[in-house]
């Protein structure tokens, strides 16, 4: 994997309690400022830290639409990652994301979780690629128990939804071939 | 849970019949002549103030009224509203309700009410009655809210910032939706909070559009009735639009506050969506324009067990 750009953004100077749908208006323009700065690959980590309170409507506007935007294309080879000093503050967000059908990374003092919908199958292989930060749908699915068929979907899946990054290494028969890559570290 | 509409069944109290020129509520509990006006009894003096237009209400019998009643009062005789209604209301006698009502800023929203000569400011409010028209004004004015309650008692972080969530999630729902139709001219919805010796109370009203109007604007919704908007917007987290990050907001405040073994009720146009620990459904209501919302939470729930800081309140939930 080439090395990423990397960028932080701070949810914390928008208020310590947020908020509403017009301050995730403004806060989401300026994430997506921050998130097409970066180069390709690049990583937005989305800090909460000093945030006490993120309501679902400003966690909505804020987070989950640009994740949705970012899961549709819009920009490229780049990535959202979560900061958050608790579950709990992330709450709403979670449920924001399920309701968009989408998923973020949500960094946690030295862990990892998943906010919003995935599947259990696919956050063990998610699991397993932040583990070996850079691997094959070959070496996943030997890794797995699992049919190479049923490990690219899986894979497919997560790079659909901006969990894992995703690079071309050539063809492979017929398909192109791909390595997948953890975005939990920058 | 049941969405059966019937009336809701409240055995303590009893309306009493109108004289010619006075409504007259009777509590018939344990021989008492006081009536209380709560978020489960205002529906029944809702139901005969059009019957009542160009006529006398008469309040003075009313020994409690929590902040739900309140705003009620204040959306049905204020300003906006009692010119059309031209009732002429006699307020409570009971000079502690006065007080309180007037230390929760009744006044500045109904003329007519006057708390003759006593102090307008009372220990015992809480947070008086607070207008949210804007938006922008909307994380400001829950920040108010907060500051009030913290203020008066050492709170635990995580049900304080649950609180704090769900108002701003009620206070925005009224720039967002309560006009949505840009019909009305003065549109704003009203908040209160008052804190009672087993629970804390926040009220959130407006005369505005209603769920039914609200959610008929998306076209998909077809014919509702105000019983099944309320079902869609609460038990199907639906919303007037149609990204689905939009709505969920009041399923999950509704969730939360069951939970918390509180009280949640939501009255809209003809129904009221009411959940306590014994009870959940949707019930027919008398008509009344906009959205009312009443967030009864047990004091317990924040770690607040011991007296508040500065005078206690005078009236207690019964």
């Amino acid at each position: 994997m080439n090395h990423m750009d990397e960028g932080v953004f701070r949810i914390a100077p928008f208020g310590p309690r947020i908020g509403t749908r017009l301050e995730g208006e403004t806060a989401r323009a300026a994430l997506l400022l921050a998130l097409t700065a970066l180069g390709e690959p690049g990583r937005l980590l989305v800090a909460l830290d000093g945030v006490e309170v993120l309501s679902g409507s400003f966690a909505d506007e804020a987070i989950a639409l640009p994740c949705g935007r970012l899961a549709a294309g819009e920009y490229g080879n780049r990535f959202l990652v979560v900061r958050a000093p608790d579950l709990e503050l992330v709450d709403d967000l979670s449920h924001k994301l399920e309701q968009h059908h989408l998923a973020m990374l949500c960094l946690i003092d030295n862990g990892w979780e998943v906010l919003g919908l995935l599947p259990p199958p696919i956050r063990e292989t998610l699991a397993l690629v932040i583990e070996r930060h850079d691997v094959t749908a070959k070496e996943l699915a030997q890794a797995l128990g699992i049919k190479h068929n049923a490990c690219l979907h899986r894979v497919g899946r997560l790079s659909a939804l901006r969990l894992v990054g995703r690079q071309s290494v050539g063809v492979a028969g017929p398909h192109p071939a791909y390595r997948f890559f953890s975005i939990h570290e920058g | 849970m049941r969405s059966a509409l019937r009336p809701p069944r409240f055995p303590f109290f009893l309306l009493g019949a109108g004289c010619d020129v006075t409504l007259s509520l009777i509590l018939a509990v344990r021989g008492r002549s006081a009536v209380q006006l709560t978020t489960e009894t205002i529906d029944q003096l809702l139901a005969v103030i059009p019957a009542h237009a160009g006529r006398t209400v008469d309040l003075r019998n009313v020994d409690f009224v929590d902040p739900y009643a309140l705003l009620v009062l204040a959306l049905a005789f204020g300003s906006d509203t009692s010119e059309q209604l031209a009732v002429d209301v006699r307020w409570p006698t009971n000079r502690a309700v006065r007080r309180w009502m007037a230390a929760m800023g009744l006044g500045r929203e109904v003329p007519g009410f006057s708390p003759s000569g006593l102090a307008s400011a009372g220990g015992t409010a809480l947070q008086p009655i607070t207008r949210i028209a804007r938006e922008a004004d909307v994380s400001r004015l829950v920040a108010a809210f907060d500051d009030r309650l913290s203020a008066r008692y050492p709170l635990t972080g995580s049900s304080r910032h649950a609180l704090v969530k769900v108002m701003l999630e009620l206070f925005q729902n009224i720039p967002q939706h309560g006009n949505a139709t840009g019909e009305l001219v003065d549109p704003h919805g009203l908040a209160a909070m008052q804190d009672y010796a087993d629970s804390i109370f926040l009220a959130v009203a407006d005369a505005g559009i209603g769920l039914c109007k609200s959610l008929s604007l998306r076209g998909e919704a077809g014919t509702l009735t105000d019983a099944r908007a309320l079902d869609r917007i609460v038990f199907e987290g639906m919303s007037r639009f149609t990204d689905p990050g939009r709505g969920g907001e009041l399923r999950r405040i509704a969730q939360l506050v069951r939970r918390w073994d509180g009280v949640f009720a939501l009255r809209s146009g003809q129904a009221v969506l009411y959940i306590d620990t014994e009870r959940g459904g949707v019930y027919d209501a008398p008509p009344f324009p906009g959205v009312q919302i009443a967030v009864r939470i047990p004091r317990r729930v924040f770690g607040i067990d011991e007296p508040p800081v500065d005078s206690p309140p005078v009236h207690r939930v019964q």
